[in-house]
C-alpha cells in the first residue's frame, strides 16, 4: 500500500512537472528549441520573411498567430511550441 | 533569450526592421509561368482558376485574328508539407480567320492532369529552395507528361524562381509525339503587404519526335500579383521578343516566330483558399 501511495505521488509530481514545462512562459529546452526551428522553417519560413513579435502588441501578434496558424495547419501542440519559441524574441533587440 | 535561437534567426531579424504586418503561404503565387519551390502546409486546400490568352498569329498561314483560351481549373491539396498533390482539369477555345476569310472557332476539352510536386529542399534552410514536379495529363487521344526542376529563393522583400521543364506529347491518337523544353524565370518585389511586381522570361522549344527543332521563341515581360487572407490574383503579359521558326513556314517576321506560337501570353490566375 505504502508503495502504492509513494507511486501515487510520483505520478502527481511529475504531472506538474509536465503542467509546469507546458507553461507558456516556460523556457524552451534545447530540444524544443531544435523541433521550434525545424516547425517554423517548414510552416512559417518556407512562405515568409520573419516577423518579429516585438514589433506587435501582445493582441495583435495573438490575432496573427491564430491567422496564420490555421492557414499553415498548425496542429495545437506545433500551436503552442511556435507560439512559445516566438516569443522568445520579444523584448530583444531586432537589429 | 535562448542562445541557439537568437543564433538561427539572427539574418532574420536583421531583415525585420521593416516588418508590417505577416502574410504569404505557399500556395499564393508571385509568377504565372514559373513555379515556386514551396509547397502547401499539409492538409492545406486550394481552387485555382488559370486564365492563358495566346493572341496573334500571322495571316500567312491561314491564322487570322488569332486567339486561344486555355482554361484550367485546379484542385491543390498538401498531402504531406513537402508533397503537394493538384488535379487539373484543362479546357481550350480557338477562334481565327481562316485563308478563305471563315471564322472558325472550336471549344474543346482537352483532360485531365494530375500534378505533384515535392520539395526536396526547403528554401527556409538552404541557400536555393528544390522541388521536383511531374504532371501527367491525358486527353483520350492525347496525353503528355511533363516534368519540371524548380528552384528558387526568397530574400526579404525579393523572390526568384528558375523552372527548367521538358515534356513529351503524343497526339493523334497517340501516333505522333512531340518533345518540348522549357525554361522559366521569374523575379519580383513585394510593393506593400498585399502587392508584388515583378518580371517573367520564357523561353519554349519544340521538336517533333525529338528530330529536328521545329520552333524556339523567347517571351519576356511583366508580373503583377496582388494577396487577401483567403485568396490571390497574379496577371502575366508576355510578348514574344525573338523566335524563330526552323521548319521554314514563312510567317513574314524576321525576328517572331508567328507560326507556332503566339505574339501575346497573357495569364491570370486566382486563387482561392479553404
Amino acid at each position: 500500500m505504502r508503495w502504492f501511495l509513494a507511486f501515487l505521488l510520483l505520478s502527481a509530481i511529475l504531472a506538474a512537472w509536465n503542467i509546469e514545462a507546458a507553461d507558456p512562459a516556460a523556457p524552451l529546452s534545447a530540444q524544443e528549441t531544435r523541433s521550434a526551428q525545424k516547425l517554423y522553417n517548414t510552416k512559417c519560413a518556407k512562405c515568409h520573411k520573419f516577423y518579429n513579435p516585438d514589433q506587435y502588441s501582445a493582441e495583435d501578434w495573438k490575432m496573427w498567430m491564430e491567422k496564420m496558424g490555421k492557414k499553415s495547419k498548425l496542429k495545437p501542440p506545433q500551436y503552442e511550441l511556435l507560439s512559445r519559441y516566438l516569443e522568445t524574441f520579444r523584448h530583444t533587440p531586432s537589429r | 533569450m535562448n542562445l541557439v535561437a537568437r543564433r538561427f534567426l539572427s539574418p532574420f531579424c536583421l531583415l525585420a526592421a521593416l516588418a508590417v504586418s505577416p502574410a504569404g503561404l505557399a500556395t499564393e503565387r508571385l509568377f504565372t509561368y514559373s513555379y515556386e519551390p514551396e509547397t502547401m502546409p499539409e492538409g492545406a486546400m486550394e481552387f485555382e482558376q488559370w486564365v492563358t490568352l495566346r493572341t496573334q498569329r500571322t495571316k500567312k498561314i491561314g491564322q487570322d485574328n488569332y486567339n486561344r483560351w486555355d482554361l484550367r481549373e485546379e484542385l491543390e491539396y498538401g498531402v504531406t508539407d513537402n508533397y503537394t498533390l493538384a488535379l487539373y482539369l484543362n479546357a481550350e477555345a480557338e477562334s481565327y480567320r481562316n485563308e478563305l476569310d471563315e471564322d472558325v472557332s472550336d471549344f474543346s476539352f482537352k483532360g485531365i492532369s494530375l500534378e505533384n510536386k515535392v520539395m526536396i529542399v526547403n528554401p527556409a534552410e538552404h541557400a536555393i529552395g528544390l522541388s521536383l514536379y511531374l504532371e501527367p495529363t491525358f486527353a483520350g487521344d492525347e496525353a503528355e507528361l511533363e516534368e519540371k526542376i524548380i528552384i528558387g529563393q526568397r530574400y526579404g522583400d525579393w523572390k526568384w524562381a528558375v523552372n527548367l521543364s521538358h515534356a513529351t506529347e503524343w497526339e493523334d491518337n497517340l501516333h505522333e509525339t512531340e518533345g518540348e523544353f522549357e525554361g522559366t524565370l521569374g523575379v519580383a518585389r513585394f510593393l506593400s503587404k498585399r502587392w508584388a511586381l515583378g518580371l517573367e522570361v520564357r523561353s519554349l522549344t519544340k521538336v517533333p519526335e525529338y528530330e529536328e527543332v521545329e520552333t524556339t521563341a523567347v517571351f519576356v515581360g511583366p508580373v503583377v500579383s496582388y494577396r487577401q487572407e483567403k485568396w490571390w490574383g497574379a496577371l502575366t503579359v508576355l510578348p514574344q521578343v525573338w523566335g524563330k521558326n526552323y521548319d521554314g513556314g514563312g510567317d513574314g517576321k524576321a525576328s517572331l516566330d508567328l507560326v507556332h506560337n503566339e505574339k501575346f501570353n497573357i495569364r491570370l490566375m486566382l486563387g482561392f483558399d479553404f
